[in-house]
């Protein structure tokens, strides 16, 4: 169930900043990805939404800035 | 090594050289420099955050603070301004802004944001403002009945307002505004507004009244004393300030290109007007 999760958020990260699956690793951030910006981070946050049906509150959005975190958030939302 | 942390004021100059990016014919560096002055009483110190890299500023979002009265309750308001983030640090910037759009017990607005920004404004709970303005045209028939009388004189003014007003009046009297008081037998209105010229025609624009009721009662008189003493053609009022009063012989202009937003969770946008904002501090009125 977790893998399938991490992959779906994989190409949904994947599809907004423009860069193939296999090139996101796990330390992936707004860091390392330079297509993130405040837009693309924002188009994000309301794929991962939809994706996985969920929503972020304000804290959370601000905090989704790297796989890791991503990851976290997201299984937490679902398993909730 | 990349830090964010509050903007004091001998950030300016560092800060500045971030600021020329928006190479804005008519802001100054002695208008950027009000951003970082104390025009208004305020609890918080600090004039926004910087993001820095190894000590130099490469980010700027500033922030205006005020505190004010509506309807005997004291509230808390940020206008966010000058939001700008050199190209090589964009994925910094929601960082630098997040401890501002997440300040409870705040109304924050947002004048005249990017096209391409409004999104991630919406999406963290910013609403958008009604920004349509209500021309006045100038009715002859006037109310002679309770004729109030329109006041320009200060000294006369100052007289005249509560404590609140006159806290309004003292913010905003180094600032290129008129302050006017229309008094009559059933109550005052104390009146903010601005002069501008458009196309050659001059124009006052009304962003402050303290009672709608009297407003919208004497409208017409007050119109005509406002356009015979400033030589205009027009009177203009934020629509969202007069909502719910009828305003005769006047239309609505809605302003397609300009979004102003704002979140608060107390105040819904016809309390909120231009006052303590950027407006003032970059004199956006007259560019």
């Amino acid at each position: 169930m977790e893998k399938l999760i991490e992959e779906r958020m994989r190409e949904v990260i994947s599809a907004v900043f423009n860069i193939p699956v296999n090139e996101i690793r796990t330390d992936a951030s707004s860091d390392n990805i330079e297509s993130w910006d405040s837009l693309k981070h924002m188009n994000m946050v309301s794929a991962l939404e939809e994706e996985f049906l969920i929503e972020f509150d304000d804290k959370e959005i601000f905090e989704l800035l790297n796989y890791e975190l991503i990851k976290t958030i997201v299984l937490e939302k679902i398993e909730n | 090594m990349k830090q964010i942390r509050k903007a004091v004021k001998a950030d300016f100059e560092d800060a500045y050289n971030v600021l020329k990016l928006f190479n804005h014919p008519k802001i100054k560096k002695e208008d950027w420099k009000r951003i970082f002055t104390d025009y208004w009483e305020k609890n918080e110190k600090y004039y926004g955050y910087v993001l820095e890299d190894n000590n130099k500023i490469v980010g700027f979002a500033g922030a205006v603070f005020s505190e004010r009265v509506i309807n005997d309750r004291e509230y808390k308001f940020c206008n966010l301004t000058s939001i700008i983030v050199r190209k090589e640090y964009r994925n910094q910037s929601l960082a630098m802004l997040y401890p501002l759009l997440t300040m409870p017990g705040y109304t924050i607005t947002v004048l005249g944001p990017a096209k391409e920004t409004v999104p991630i404004y919406m999406k963290t709970g910013f609403k958008i403002m009604n920004t349509n303005i209500r021309i006045i045209l100038p009715k002859f028939r006037l109310n002679y009945r309770n004729k109030p009388k329109v006041v320009f004189n200060l000294l006369e003014i100052v007289k005249l307002l509560n404590s609140e007003e006159r806290k309004i009046l003292d913010d905003h009297i180094n600032f290129n505004c008129k302050h006017i008081l229309v008094k009559s037998n059933i109550g005052n209105c104390y009146m903010v507004a601005v002069k501008y010229l458009r196309k050659n025609f001059s124009f006052i624009h009304i962003i402050y009244i303290s009672n709608k009721f009297i407003f919208s009662k004497f409208i017409n008189n007050v119109c005509m004393k406002l356009m015979l003493r400033y030589n205009i053609i027009g009177v203009l009022i934020d629509d969202r300030l007069t909502r719910g009063k009828n305003i005769p012989l006047s239309f609505c202009y809605k302003q397609k290109n300009n979004v102003n937003l704002y979140k608060s969770s107390t105040l819904t946008d016809s309390h909120i007007d231009l006052l303590y904002t950027e407006y003032f501090l970059l004199d956006h009125f007259s560019s």
